[in-house]
């Protein structure tokens, strides 16, 4: 408390009241309140108009990022719609070994088709000899 | 400052409850209702002219800057702890406008506060020795260095606390009770015994 009092937290009292007492009003009567209200809501009515800072970042967005974004999504349907439309791409070399694998698989299976097929009316035959 | 333990709990009250109304219209006006706006400057365009006026005795130059401070205030009102008070981050802006106003003021003949103001409206207090008081006292206040006379004005007549001269002033609540300290002893220095002077 001494450290407060030693430190102007204490209100000096006689000595307020004396500033208060003696020191003059402001001239209130000399000024025009309402034409100075009048001032002031005048000038501060474009930064009221203005939009609150979340509506200004939705407006921003809307002006600049609603056209980005469906520029994109164009671009976007375009490639999309270019891969799809344009013919596979094959290796020359897988192309060859696919058909020859495949070739080679009808061939043996073919051939022993076919060798079956022999020897069953082979013995069919030879059971249906006469001797 | 009130002198009894009753009227500091009143003025207390006033005061809570002026915060809480301010608190209000700067809640709405965040919301985007312009009238709050109107509403602030409404109230507390006058001590805000008082605030101006007493540091720099003109008229006008108190005019333009409250204009300038409410325009200000509105501009950074984002910036407003809303969990504390509005008149004092208002005052703040109000004295450094006042302020820089005053440094930058150079061509324009100033008034000095007249100490028989009040005597521009018929009063009893017209008189010879209440005259001489106030020239003392005026005398007295202008020995002061410019931050000690502002931080007696708003302690002794605008009854801010230390605290919130502390934020007004950007200081450390300390640093305004030293200098507080320091501006009332000069004063007493410089106006002798109270009782003789009042």
């Amino acid at each position: 408390m001494k450290e407060n009092r030693m430190h102007g937290d204490v209100p000096d009292l006689e000595l307020g009241a004396l500033l208060r007492d003696n020191t003059p009003e402001p001239p209130y009567d000399a000024v025009d309140w309402l034409a100075l209200h009048g001032r002031i809501t005048a000038r501060a009515r474009p930064a009221l108009l203005r939009p609150a800072p979340w509506l200004q970042l939705i407006a921003r967005w809307s002006t600049f990022g609603i056209p980005a974004t469906a520029g994109a999504a164009a671009l976007l349907v375009i490639l999309l719609g270019t891969a799809v439309m344009r013919p596979a791409v094959r290796q020359p070399g897988s192309t060859v070994a696919y058909s020859t694998l495949e070739e080679e698989l009808n061939a043996s299976v073919s051939s022993v088709l076919d060798a079956s097929a022999g020897d069953i009316l082979e013995d069919m035959l030879l059971e249906s000899a006469p001797w | 400052m009130a002198t009894s333990p009753t009227g500091d709990d009143d003025a207390a009250l006033v005061a809570a409850h002026e915060a809480l109304q301010d608190a209000q219209l700067v809640g709405r006006l965040l919301q985007g209702d312009t009238a709050a706006y109107g509403d602030l400057v409404n109230r507390h365009m006058r001590r805000a002219f008082a605030v101006a006026f007493r540091i720099l005795g003109h008229r006008e130059d108190a005019e333009d800057v409250v204009q300038d401070s409410f325009i200000r205030a509105l501009e950074r009102i984002d910036s407003l702890d809303r969990s504390r008070p509005f008149r004092p981050w208002l005052t703040k802006i109000i004295v450094n406008q006042a302020l820089n106003y005053r440094r930058s003021r150079t061509r324009r003949v100033t008034e000095s506060i007249p100490m028989d103001a009040r005597a521009m409206t018929p009063s009893p207090e017209n008189d010879a020795e209440r005259s001489a008081l106030r020239d003392r006292l005026g005398k007295a206040m202008a020995t002061l260095p410019e931050k000690q006379r502002t931080i007696v004005q708003l302690a002794d007549i605008e009854q801010f606390t230390s605290a919130e001269i502390a934020e007004i002033m950007d200081m450390a609540d300390g640093t305004v009770r030293w200098h507080l300290h320091q501006a009332r002893h000069a004063l007493r220095s410089v106006l002798g015994p109270l009782k003789e002077v009042s």
